[in-house]
């Protein structure tokens, strides 16, 4: 009888004790979940950011990656206060290459050499040799490569019409061997063909890996 | 009576010497106006431009001019052996600008063109061009750049048709068909196609068998085009 007493007793406290200890994990949990999503839903996007923190811009970059051209909005300080700054900035930002790759399609080790505004709005970008001689990429690796730094320049720098490409000051006929780097780009890499004038969509792959039929 | 047998005569030796020459000479004046067995092979890169540079494990270096010449060889004599003119525009490992390999096709009057270069994957790449825009625009930047508006239907289709063939004889490997623009393509008065076979890191190009199988795929696709 009284051993029976005191077992009831140890059964309470025992299940006192894990129904503390339950409400106490679930408590954590449901804490720090909460601000988690929180957390999540709040971020703000590059361009909030820019706003917020005092001399800083956002700019839209587009990276070739895997055969298609991916958008990243980066945030540079100091301020962007001319289309000169855009530009440079822009082209800078490009050359950095997309966030978290090992193995960018962009040329590694090219210089920003000076950008120059014509007089019919191109907008002229000297580039180090280092821009051809290190690119490795077949034909669409070198069509997303000028095409991506084509829609950067024109997405964050106002009032121009198409981008020229200078190596070291000159005009070269190409980088890669497959496309023609000593046109306007945009006259050269804007087509009508419906599967390649968006920008998400098209300078986008295009593969289908079906034929043409 | 013997006169008329006489003349009679004369004219059937004429006419049996007029129809065989008209024969022959139709004969040769057809070869020489269908350009539609003629094809011409572009091996890309060349010289400095050495295109993809694979650095294989066991230390060998594999460069893309070297891969896309002996590719397009193999497809020339591939070809000449079963009868079909072809012609390269770079025989050798020297550099050709995009301009000079346009010029080097046309002067053959083509009946196909097709680039052979290597792709960064592991599939294989055919590619047709994708025309630029402003057709009437009077600063037109490409000197060339119409001639390969009345054909890009006929490219598309020989596309396809080596699809079709490289599938065949790489079942394993994927086959994508992207439409870009190509400046190169564009300059060609005929049905233009840019091949880019499997990244070295894939395919043994240092194995001449290799560009042999490609060879007879591009070989079965021209057959399958022409028919
Ligand atoms: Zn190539």
């Amino acid at each position: 009888m009284k051993n029976d007493k005191r077992g009831r007793k140890v059964f309470f406290t025992v299940a006192l004790v894990l129904l503390f200890a339950g409400g106490l994990t679930a408590g954590y949990l449901y804490l720090s979940l909460g601000t988690g999503l929180q957390r999540e839903q709040e971020k703000p996007s590059a361009a909030q950011v820019a706003q917020e923190v005092q001399g800083s811009s956002p700019l839209k970059i587009y990276y070739p990656v895997n055969g298609y051209l991916q958008m990243e909005e980066r945030v540079v300080t100091p301020m962007i206060l001319t289309r000169e700054d855009a530009a440079r900035a822009t082209v800078q930002e490009f050359l950095k290459g997309p966030a978290g790759m090992l193995d960018p399609s962009i040329p590694p080790d090219t210089r920003l050499l000076g950008t120059y505004f014509g007089a019919d709005g191109e907008l002229f970008i000297d580039l180090s040799d280092a821009f051809r001689r290190n690119f490795q990429g077949d034909a669409l690796t070198e069509y997303l490569l000028l095409r991506g730094l084509y829609e950067s320049l024109l997405s964050n720098v106002s009032g121009i019409k198409d981008v020229r490409l200078l190596i070291d000051g000159n005009e070269i006929e190409t980088i890669g061997g497959h496309m023609l780097a000593n046109v306007p780009l945009g006259r050269e890499l804007i087509t009508n063909s419906p599967q390649s004038t968006g920008v998400s969509n098209a300078a986008n792959g295009i593969s289908n890996g079906t034929g043409p039929e | 009576m013997l006169l008329r047998k006489i003349l009679m005569n004369k004219f059937l030796s004429a006419f049996i010497v007029c129809f065989a020459f008209m024969t022959l000479w139709a004969q040769a004046s057809g070869a020489a106006a269908s350009p539609g067995n003629t094809v011409v092979v572009d091996a890309g890169h060349g010289g400095y431009d050495a295109g993809i540079v694979y650095n294989s494990p066991d230390g060998m270096q594999t460069n893309e001019k070297d891969a896309d010449l002996r590719i397009a060889r193999a497809v020339i004599s591939t070809l000449r052996a079963a009868g079909t003119e072809a012609f390269a525009t770079r025989p050798v490992d020297r550099y050709m600008d995009i301009s000079q390999r346009a010029r080097a096709a046309q002067a053959k009057s083509p009946g196909l063109f097709l680039s052979v270069h290597l792709s960064s994957t592991g599939a294989f790449n055919i590619y047709v061009t994708s025309l630029p825009q402003d057709q009437t625009d009077p600063g037109q930047f490409y000197l060339y750049s119409n001639r390969q508006r009345p054909y890009i239907g006929e490219s598309r289709d020989f596309a396809s048709a080596l699809e079709q063939s490289i599938k065949q004889a790489f079942p394993n490997v994927s086959v994508l068909y992207t439409e870009i623009p190509l400046p190169l393509l564009d300059m060609i008065g005929a049905p233009a196609v840019m091949l880019e076979c499997p990244s070295p890191a894939y395919l043994n190009y240092r194995d001449p068998a290799v560009a042999g199988r490609i060879a007879q795929a591009v070989a079965g696709a021209v057959r399958a085009y022409e028919k």
